[in-house]
């Protein structure tokens, strides 16, 4: 059995001139949670609608469970479970409907744990799905996804909507959910706080690409921004630290490294003159990469945008 | 062979519900109200069996509405998700197809225009209409798997997206005309006909199954 509940090799994907996926490399371990951060348009839904069977790749391959993500096995697909963006049942379906649904597909459907959720949300099982509010559906469509006890789950912003106690008490489930089965879950936001809530790992993707990926704990703590001037010859950055991304912005090369167990000045030293080290935060690092421009401030170890 | 998702059928046969209703009401009030001796080629029929049909496609074939893409990402492999599509099709059809066939078989028709509207036809016509409704049956297992074919073909991500209809309407003109023709021929000519709309039925089924495992839920 592999090691990685999600593999993903050169994976590309274009409608028409676009490429929403573009040699997009990513391994994701088996019992972790993993936030996918990018902004609107980076590929995010793109990448959960392949690993889920929804559409197929135009170039490279993915692997969900060791399974081809196109043609997955009954048995594989029974154990994935999904909450996607426009992907919603048709407004007169009934959570007891849909309930039966899911259960036809999923062997390990728990239907007392779904209404468990319900009843924790206060749904009626025989209200309209199209009568609910935002919130009250994404919390149905993640419970249900849940209540399959999954060996992976991909939720597309699932908390798009809930209030903060409900957001809060999804994630929780997640979390218990990921703890108790050993499963995997790819989540998918917008809202930072949400990711140092749940996160084991972080990736970012923008256009298509995979920029970095990193445990949470790695971001918090080793994750440095480096400025390469155009005008200095390029430093090796292997001996000081890992590469996990970079950006081509004018004439100056964006590196995010991580570094191996030295400091800043040590890192500093050995990269030479006229090269910048600067501290990013998460958020810091995902506007950097949003806004496609560094992050800026002083390099004693405080960042600002 | 998977087993039958009750689950999946359920929301299935609710998602042609429209289709369903236009077909039993359309075969039901032409049964009731048609004044002449019911013959197979009366063209009202025809209408609202393709009408029904067509609907039944737009309504399963709908590959870039959310609510399609819910259903294919519930773990349903491709293969269960085609029969139980089939499956609620074939419910529908037999809802309106029995519902217009015991107009019919029950004397119901034949009461209303001898009793009621006092045609001179009925009730001594009346037998000669008994196996009109199998004719409609058999323009549903025609043109059942030719609309879902349709949508299935159209909905392959790599290939153009019209060729199917185009398929579709053409081999549907070529047995039209055959069947016209087997009327003045009898004979081989007659079991060829009859053969090769077999093999059409089935090679659209057979067709749309293989086809199916490749399309794209696009939402």
């Amino acid at each position: 059995m592999s090691d990685h509940a999600v593999q993903t090799t050169e994976l590309g994907r274009d409608f028409g001139e676009v490429k929403a996926l573009d040699g997009l490399s990513l391994a994701v371990p088996r019992g972790t949670i993993l936030t996918l951060l990018g902004p609107n348009g980076a590929g995010k839904t793109t990448l959960l609608r392949i690993l889920m069977g929804l559409i197929e790749p135009t170039r490279g391959q993915a692997f969900v469970l060791t399974a081809p993500s196109r043609a997955q096995p009954a048995g594989v697909a029974g154990c994935i479970a999904y909450v996607g963006d426009r992907c919603e049942p048709a407004n007169w379906a009934s959570p007891t409907m849909l309930e039966d649904l899911q259960a036809g597909a999923s062997k390990t459907f728990d239907r007392a744990l779904f209404r468990d959720y319900c009843k924790r949300r206060d749904l009626s099982l025989r209200r309209p799905y199209g009568s609910m509010s935002k919130g009250q559906r994404r919390w149905v469509l993640t419970s249900l996804a849940l209540a399959c006890r999954p060996e992976l789950v991909l939720l597309d912003e699932p908390a798009d909507g809930l209030d903060p106690a409900a957001r809060k008490a999804l994630y929780d489930a997640i979390r218990d959910h990921v703890n108790e089965n050993d499963a995997t879950a790819i989540v998918t936001t917008h809202i930072l706080g949400d990711v140092e809530r749940v996160a084991d790992e972080v990736a970012i993707i923008d256009a298509g690409r995979l920029i970095l990926h990193a445990p949470l704990e790695d971001l918090r703590d080793r994750v440095r921004q480096v400025e390469i001037p155009a005008s200095t010859s390029p430093p090796d950055l292997s001996e000081v630290a890992s590469v996990l991304g970079c950006v081509r912005l004018g004439a100056t090369s964006i590196v995010w490294i991580k570094r191996n167990g030295l400091d800043d000045d040590d890192v500093r030293r050995r990269l030479g003159a006229g090269v910048t080290i600067r501290h990013v935060g998460l958020e810091a690092l995902y506007l950097a990469i949003a806004e496609h421009r560094p992050v800026v401030g002083t390099s004693d170890g405080r960042e600002t945008q | 062979m998977t087993p039958v998702r009750w689950g999946l059928l359920k929301v299935l046969w609710r998602q042609a519900m429209p289709a369903t209703a236009i077909g039993a009401l359309g075969l039901a009030l032409f049964s009731l109200a048609w004044p002449d001796v019911m013959t197979p080629r009366d063209p009202w029929p025809g209408l609202i069996v393709l009408a029904q049909c067509l609907l039944l496609g737009v309504l399963f074939g709908r590959c870039e509405s959310p609510s399609f893409a819910y259903v294919y990402s519930r773990g349903y492999s491709r293969d269960a998700l085609w029969g139980h599509m089939m499956l609620a099709s074939a419910l529908s059809v037999l809802t309106a197809w029995l519902v217009a066939g015991l107009v019919v078989w029950t004397h119901l028709r034949s009461l209303l225009h001898d009793r009621l509207l006092h045609s001179p036809y009925f009730p001594i016509m009346a037998p000669r209409e008994t196996w009109v409704p199998l004719v409609w049956l058999g323009l549903y297992l025609l043109l059942v798997p030719a609309c879902h074919y349709a949508w299935i073909r159209r909905a392959q991500p790599t290939k153009g997206g019209q060729g199917g209809n185009f398929v579709v309407v053409g081999l549907l003109a070529a047995l039209l005309v055959g069947f016209d023709m087997v009327r003045y021929l009898d004979g081989w000519f007659a079991w060829l006909a009859g053969a090769s709309y077999v093999a059409v039925v089935a090679c659209l089924v057979l067709g749309g199954r293989v086809l199916h495992r490749s399309l794209e839920a696009r939402a």
